[in-house]
């Protein structure tokens, strides 16, 4: 370090603004003679984030604390980098796309310490200035972002659950079990529902179905089955206009490959599942659509796909959305 | 009982539906004020917010006296 830079006094200083950055008039402040390199940054608001096209941004902060710890920020990096000062501006309020959110200038003796000063001070300010961020998107929705696209609650990483881009044809539920426990005897004949909309309870399962709170973390209350294993069955077997609901799953889906989703969550509809199980399929299917049908469904999954329902809500058919 | 004037900041106000408050409270510490206002299912946020008494930010078991000013702020975001 050189002996100058300690001898005279750092310039540092943060503000915060709920004006314009006037980037011109901070750089003046930095003018030393000593100086040799002025690192700036002008952090801007982007026009989009993860995906979401943003129309404005609005930073909130406490503002006795923010001053305080923004300062002490600037003093140290100084000292630690051996640099000649630095300036800082961070906006408040609502702040338009395009605009500066945050403006700060480092001022050195040499390029390598000042491009490092700068890069640790803009660190430190996204983790420890109590500043809070909140986005208003092109749908008018608002949402406070956390640190680097964390969760603005934890401070974690949001775990992504993909979407299902399946088309629901049909809902089935029954009342009461036609199989279970009744080898050696003829089916029970509770009959199935079809149902436009069902309600999915957490844990539960669906609302009216047999398996409805059957057990805790019950790993079947929701069936999901592939539309396309019915069209395949009917042709196979030669039953034309074979129902669904011969099957005795819940849920009628085409365009997602079941088999993909054993152990893992998804949402589909808005709602969350997790998928727990291939949905076995049993000797009843023989009695229940026609000889063979058993062996036919073992693989691929194509007995459907036992989940568990993880947010409660409500799953519509294809038939229902569409009027709607 | 002590009177205690409490702030939220970021996403805690949405989740209290306030940006402060005055709450009148028995409560010893920090950390019992926040189960008061958040209830237990987020206790375990303390790990990620943070507690300030009188502009300073302080640890969990930051003994509370009557007309304190406290903040709670949740994992930051600025820059």
């Amino acid at each position: 370090m050189n002996k100058l830079t300690n001898v005279f006094m750092k310039h540092v200083q943060f503000e915060l603004s709920d004006e314009l950055i006037s980037a011109e008039s901070l750089m003046r402040q930095l003018h030393d003679p000593r100086s040799g390199a002025v690192v700036s940054f002008d952090g801007l608001v982007r026009n989009h984030n993860e995906g979401h096209h943003v129309t404005a941004l609005e930073y909130q902060a406490y503002p006795a604390l923010a001053l305080r710890v923004g300062r002490q920020i600037l003093e140290q990096e100084c000292e630690r980098h051996g640099v000649i000062g630095a300036v800082a501006v961070h906006r408040t309020g609502l702040i338009e796309v395009g605009a500066s959110a945050v403006f700060l200038a480092v001022s050195g003796e040499h390029r390598q310490e000042t491009f490092a000063a700068a890069a640790a001070i803009l660190e430190r300010f996204k983790y420890e200035l109590p500043i809070w961020k909140k986005e208003t998107y092109v749908n008018g929705e608002v949402e406070w972002v956390g640190p680097d696209q964390k969760n603005a609650l934890t401070g974690l990483i949001d775990e992504t659950v993909p979407l299902w881009r399946a088309r629901l044809e049909e809902i089935w539920i029954s009342p009461g079990n036609d199989f279970r426990g009744r080898h050696g005897i003829a089916r029970a004949n509770h009959g199935v529902v079809r149902m436009d909309r069902i309600e999915c309870v957490a844990g539960m399962g669906l609302r009216g179905d047999r398996y409805f709170g059957y057990k805790p973390n019950y790993k079947g209350q929701v069936t999901f089955f592939d539309a396309a294993v019915r069209d395949l069955v009917a042709e196979e077997f030669g039953i034309p206009g074979l129902c669904a609901s011969a099957f005795r799953r819940n849920a009628i889906v085409r365009g997602v490959r079941l088999a993909d989703w054993i152990g893992k969550r998804f949402v589909f509809q808005g709602l969350e599942f997790e998928g727990s199980e291939e949905c076995k399929p049993c000797y009843w299917m023989n009695e229940a659509v026609a000889p063979g049908v058993e062996d036919f469904l073992k693989s691929e999954c194509r007995g459907g796909l036992r989940a568990r329902i993880l947010s409660d809500g409500v799953l519509e058919s294809e038939q229902t959305l569409r009027q709607g | 009982m002590i009177a205690i004037e409490v702030t939220y900041f970021g996403i805690l106000s949405e989740k209290r539906g306030l940006t402060h408050e005055n709450i009148f409270t028995a409560v010893a510490d920090a950390s019992g004020l926040f189960a008061q206002v958040f209830g237990v299912d987020n206790a375990a946020l303390r790990g990620v917010v943070r507690a300030v008494v009188n502009d300073e930010i302080v640890s969990w078991d930051c003994v509370l006296r009557d007309g304190d000013q406290v903040a709670f702020l949740p994992p930051m975001s600025g820059g």
